[in-house]
């Protein structure tokens, strides 16, 4: 199996799409659909992230290595499918920005990891927030490139704390990363520096919550 | 003896130890803040630009003057859509590039376009106050890192993975406008242009990857530039490419705070000049105190030779940076960067 992790996670950084699929599909005579995303995709995609952090992997690397480990998701866990993890209440938008790369990174992460989640697309603070409250959203991610969307998250959470099922706000993208104090500034929960953080975020809300 | 900023900036092109480190404030909307109007009437009017730098060079004492409006400037031109806003630069609105329309595409003639006349007529305007005092400096976005503004990142990102064929044709267009565009701004009366390419950094791509496409599409590019370059990856990584960077022939790189000075300046090994040091995301919140420190420290990692210039490490200093913090960097400048300067 290690072997098989060590041709997964080469064949994805070096978004050679057929080659990680057929590598999938060896191992789904070993494992299930759940085991397959805790013991292969989360732990490679969690690597790849961390590449990422120390310089040692690009943002392409991990747009294409989310989005072959979702579409592989897809196909053995359909969206509707009881296997998908329903809970938290997911959703995620880009704020007031029309940079989504971010975005679709971690939206196919979360989708990889197994999850369901709502994508708003692009919407300002006040839109963003009345879609929350009336899908009654759990947990928020929210991207954003520019830093003055970043400081917009401030009054998103300013709508959003108008209600008292207020969601867990997690925030990521460029001005966080170049400012890691700035997701305490705006009045997030957690903030991440990359897509696999998305994924830690959301389980230990999971595991508080039980 | 004090010499001219260009004198000064040259200088440090030559990885030479001037008299003083020079500064780039590279401020693009303080201006606007200065002459009590907003961001998007600043914009408006060539005017109004020239007047904003000419009294950011007096207030501030720094090397440059910065015929940079905005980045989806170039955008306009080619049709697209900017969002203008109040507390921050303009930005790009929804991509409007559909990839299979790229074969029947030709470039907009840069002279009659009303967004780049207005950049053309700024540059012969701070030629005409300014002389061969300061270096003003000019903007060209890369070919390479276009497309983003184009067609979004992930359809972008689609075809430089996937379709061979029609990203070479793609840039072969872009490489077009972007030499034209940016010789346009050297007969205008830029000195030298900054070649912004983010997606070339390590931060986007693997390097291997930025051998075979970016690093052939700058080499392709900056050769017919008729002026020095300065390529800027915009805070992106450029430490595991720098070799290559400097094969594509530019005379400057704009390097990323998330990378250490001393490894940047160590593998540069005074080969390129190079410039950033400050963070410009962290500068809105720095105290007097903290201020003098970051650039103390900037300035005496990366004095030693010469062919370093201090400035921030996106390429455009925030909106919410407070002007008192603009204030004390070249205060800072003015106290530790005179040569010569201990490490």
């Amino acid at each position: 199996m290690n072997d098989a992790r060590e041709r997964l996670l080469l064949a994805l950084l070096a978004s050679e799409r057929l080659k990680a699929e057929g590598i999938l599909n060896e191992m789904r005579d070993q494992l299930t659909p759940n085991e397959i995303v805790e013991q292969i995709v989360t732990p490679i995609l969690e690597v790849i992230g961390q590449m990422w952090n120390r310089g040692e992997a690009s943002l392409s690397q991990i747009y294409m290595s989310s989005r072959i480990c979702e579409d592989f998701l897809d196909a053995i866990m359909p969206t509707e499918s009881s296997l998908r993890k329903h809970q938290p209440k997911l959703a995620i938008a880009t704020l007031d920005d029309y940079h989504t790369l971010g975005k679709m990174i971690v939206y196919a992460t979360v989708r990889a990891n197994g999850y369901v989640i709502i994508d708003y697309g692009t919407l300002d603070a006040k839109s963003l927030s009345e879609k929350v409250k009336m899908d009654e959203v759990e947990v928020l991610l929210v991207s954003t490139m520019m830093l003055r969307s970043a400081l917009r998250v401030r009054d998103l959470r300013d709508f959003l704390d108008e209600d008292s099922n207020a969601p867990f706000l997690v925030i990521g993208g460029a001005p966080f990363v170049y400012d890691t104090s700035l997701w305490r500034e705006v009045g997030a929960d957690a903030g991440g520096l990359n897509s696999s953080d998305a994924i830690n975020i959301i389980n230990d809300y999971n595991e508080k919550k039980q | 003896m004090a010499i001219s900023s260009l004198e000064r900036v040259f200088t440090v092109l030559d990885r030479k130890e001037p008299d003083k480190m020079p500064l780039f404030l590279l401020v693009t909307m303080h201006g606007a803040l200065d002459m009590g109007m907003s961001i998007p009437e600043y914009f408006s009017k060539a005017e109004n630009v020239v007047e904003g730098q000419s009294r950011m060079l007096k207030r501030y004492g720094h090397d440059c003057l910065y015929s940079f409006l905005y980045a989806p400037i170039e955008i306009e031109a080619w049709g697209g859509e900017v969002i203008f806003y109040n507390d921050g630069p303009p930005n790009s609105g929804r991509p409007f590039m559909d990839p299979r329309d790229i074969r029947s595409m030709e470039p907009p003639d840069v002279h009659s376009s009303p967004s780049l006349l207005k950049v053309l007529k700024v540059q012969r305007m701070l030629r005409e106050c300014h002389g061969e005092e300061t270096p003003i400096i000019g903007v060209a976005m890369s070919p390479f890192s276009l497309p983003v503004m184009q067609m979004g990142f992930d359809k972008y990102l689609d075809i430089l993975l996937n379709d061979t064929e029609t990203f070479w044709e793609l840039m072969s267009i872009n490489e077009r406008f972007c030499i034209d565009w940016a010789n346009a701004q050297m007969e205008a009366g830029a000195h030298a242009m900054i070649y912004f390419d983010p997606v070339s950094s390590v931060t986007i791509i693997p390097p291997e990857l930025y051998v075979s496409t970016g690093k052939v599409v700058a080499q392709r590019t900056l050769k017919e530039i008729k002026g020095p370059t300065a390529t800027h990856f915009a805070s992106g990584r450029c430490l595991r490419i720098l070799d290559d960077v400097i094969d594509t022939g530019t005379s400057l790189a704009g390097v990323s705070g998330m990378e250490g000075l001393p490894d940047l300046l160590q593998k540069n090994a005074g080969r390129m000049t190079l410039f950033g040091g400050l963070n410009g995301v962290t500068m809105r919140r720095w105290t007097p105190k903290q201020t003098a420190l970051e650039v103390k420290r900037t300035i005496q990692g990366a004095a030693n030779g010469g062919g370093f210039i201090l400035s921030d490490n996106h390429g455009e200093i925030p909106w919410q940076v407070p002007t008192d913090v603009l204030h004390n960097i070249a205060k800072a400048v003015n106290k530790y960067g005179h040569y010569p300067i201990a490490e």
